[in-house]
């Protein structure tokens, strides 16, 4: 880092700070809006069982409202996890091969990723066109269904940036590497 | 047919070249849709991916992975480890018993059998081996043991094959207690049998009054499998509801009672269990989609005939079908395991009068035998990685305990009272 700063110190740093910047907003995007979903979805359903069993009078929107915020739950958490390390994946026979094939190999896997991602933001989108058009709601809370549905497209957009970004992390190495803890739960 | 071997080559090749499980399921998919003359409409596709997860059942997963995490940061393992010593320590390899003792609570919290291996293994292999044990079989003993996490309820993979085989989770979960309690015993008898062979001094036996204050110490924490169970017994909730329950019960410990976290590592808790969530998710999705293109080729009907042909004996029936099932839990992942098999085998055991709920756990515990299997079984790589062991002699180590489940197995294969009884 520091030697490629010798030629134009300001702006390398400058670039290298947006970049930083513009990264540190993303993780945090997903990272809290995640964290967030999780924590509404155990206290809207505590609150259903709370209003059921103490309040004598079951709400009865919380699980509706929970089983949607899990749906976004999952699709968010798509691309954080290529840099987390925590898509779950069969490395036995990768590990055993020389570290520049096993590079190669990755990359190539990236760039697969990259297409199929891609390729399910497209038919995301035309999801969604459909259900705008079909104008359904949900059946207790009356959200337009597309909005629920989005959560494909929108996961896999940054799916999308989060392959780039580890693609790009095997070069500069900076992934980390407790690989075994991630793969616990 | 042949598209089937489209599907099934392509899936072996993306899992080989180390793709994600869930997008090489949606890879092998897709490039059979593309490859052979299957029509299945791309809208379709992505839509069998929201409403695969689009069920408040399986919500009890990401609640229960919660709740493990929480009770196992929250030093759960050693007060459970103390009771079980208090009681067993003085037999004969009675600290390993104890190890597979907690290993049992432990699994009565938590929902996977690796997490398991990881919130006891850490404490207690250390433990073991200070009081002479043998390394490698220190080891094999917690990794063998947390196959029982995913038998003993909660269990991840037995909400999954609820919401496939459309039976109660409440039922399976009953259903698997007496199960995992003689996978337990099983590898206790291993435990005091090695013990005896090595000679291996036991403690000395704890007074009552030990007993109890270890017992004092760790109420909170066997406390949480009577709330979970008892409520789903009671009828009070449903699975789902019990796993928030027990998300604030353990938050509740952990924080006030326990004072052992604060609200940044909770904030980490919540954060590492949703994306955990997320990658278990994405596989039950994309198994969906690929579940989806086996049925339209009618591949189940095709399998069941050709098993038909074989057999039409219910006992020869359920040796194929654990054959079938040891070897594909060998290779493949859990939960796509199950999603993809329910379909396909349900139907045919049905025919030969095998009760959902009971194949449910014959299912489960052929694929729980997969996690101490290499060249992927999960528990040993998180075993091997807490020890520094190598994964060749720790899969040699483990042998005695592998044959002591897969005798566990058969008898809860051929009798179906052992899984029934509390249902």
């Amino acid at each position: 880092m520091i030697g490629q700063s010798v030629g134009c110190p300001t702006l390398v740093h400058k670039e290298g700070f947006l970049m930083k910047s513009f990264a540190k907003v993303l993780n945090n995007f997903e990272k809290t809006l995640v964290t967030l979903s999780m924590f509404l979805m155990v206290i809207l359903i505590f609150l259903q069982v709370f209003s059921r069993y103490v309040m004598g009078d079951a709400i009865g929107w919380t699980e509706e409202a929970s089983r949607y915020l899990f749906i976004w739950l999952i699709f968010l958490s798509i691309g954080i996890s290529f840099i987390e390390k925590k898509h779950i994946s069969i490395d036995i026979v990768l590990d055993r091969l020389p570290l520049g094939f096993q590079k190669a190999i990755q990359q190539f896997v990236y760039l697969l990723l990259l297409v199929l991602s891609v390729f399910l933001l497209v038919q995301g989108l035309d999801l969604i066109e459909n259900m705008r058009s079909f104008n359904q709601k949900s059946a207790t809370l009356q959200i337009p269904m597309w909005i629920v549905y989005s959560a494909l497209p929108v996961g896999f957009l940054f799916s999308i940036i989060r392959i780039i970004q580890a693609s790009i992390l095997l070069y500069t190495g900076k992934a980390s590497n407790n690989k075994e803890e991630d793969t616990i739960i | 047919m042949s598209s089937a071997l489209v599907l099934f080559g392509l899936l072996i090749l993306f899992l080989l070249l180390s793709v994600p499980v869930g997008f090489a399921l949606l890879l092998s998919s897709l490039g059979t849709i593309l490859l052979t003359d299957i029509s299945l409409p791309f809208s379709l596709l992505t839509q069998v991916m929201i409403t695969a997860n689009d069920s408040f059942p399986l919500m009890a997963i990401p609640f229960f992975i919660l709740a493990g995490v929480l009770m196992g940061r929250g030093g759960v393992s050693e007060r459970l480890l103390n009771i079980a010593n208090s009681f067993v320590g003085h037999y004969r390899g009675g600290f390993a018993i104890a190890a597979v003792l907690t290993a049992m609570f432990f699994s009565a919290i938590s929902g996977s059998g690796p997490a398991t291996v990881a919130a006891i293994g850490t404490i207690m292999i250390p433990e073991m081996v200070k009081r002479g044990y043998n390394k490698l079989f220190a080891t094999a003993l917690i990794a063998a043991a947390g196959t029982i996490g995913i038998v003993i309820p909660p269990s991840i993979p037995l909400v999954i094959y609820g919401v496939s085989s459309g039976t109660s989770i409440g039922n399976l979960f009953k259903a698997g207690i007496i199960p995992g309690i003689l996978m337990g015993f099983a590898l206790m008898l291993w435990a005091y049998l090695h013990a005896r062979k090595e000679n291996y001094k036991p403690d000395p036996k704890a007074t009552w009054k030990e007993r109890f204050e270890a017992i004092n110490k760790g109420k909170g924490a066997i406390l949480m499998p009577v709330v979970i169970l008892g409520g789903i017994y009671g009828g009070i909730f449903t699975p789902t509801e019990a796993a928030v329950v027990a998300v604030v019960y353990g938050l509740v410990l952990s924080f006030l009672v326990y004072r052992e976290l604060n609200w940044k590592q909770t904030i980490a808790i919540f954060y590492d269990s949703a994306i955990s969530t997320g990658s278990i998710m994405l596989i039950v999705a994309a198994a969906a989609v690929f579940g989806r293109i086996l049925a339209l080729e009618q591949i189940p009907n095709t399998v069941a005939a050709s098993i038909m042909q074989i057999t039409d004996n219910p006992i020869v029936f359920l040796l194929l079908v654990n054959l079938l099932l040891l070897v594909v839990g060998t290779f493949m992942e859990t939960i796509a395991a199950v999603i993809i098999l329910t379909p396909i085998l349900l139907p045919l055991s049905a025919q030969m009068g095998v009760d959902p709920i009971h194949f449910g756990i014959i299912m489960i515990v052929n694929l729980s035998l997969g996690f101490i299997t290499p060249p992927l079984g999960l528990n040993l790589f998180v075993a091997s990685s807490i020890s520094n062991i190598k994964i060749e002699p720790l899969s040699k180590a483990i042998m005695p305990g592998f044959l002591a489940l897969i005798l566990s197995l058969l008898i809860i294969t051929y009798i179906s009272w052992i899984s029934l009884v509390l249902v």
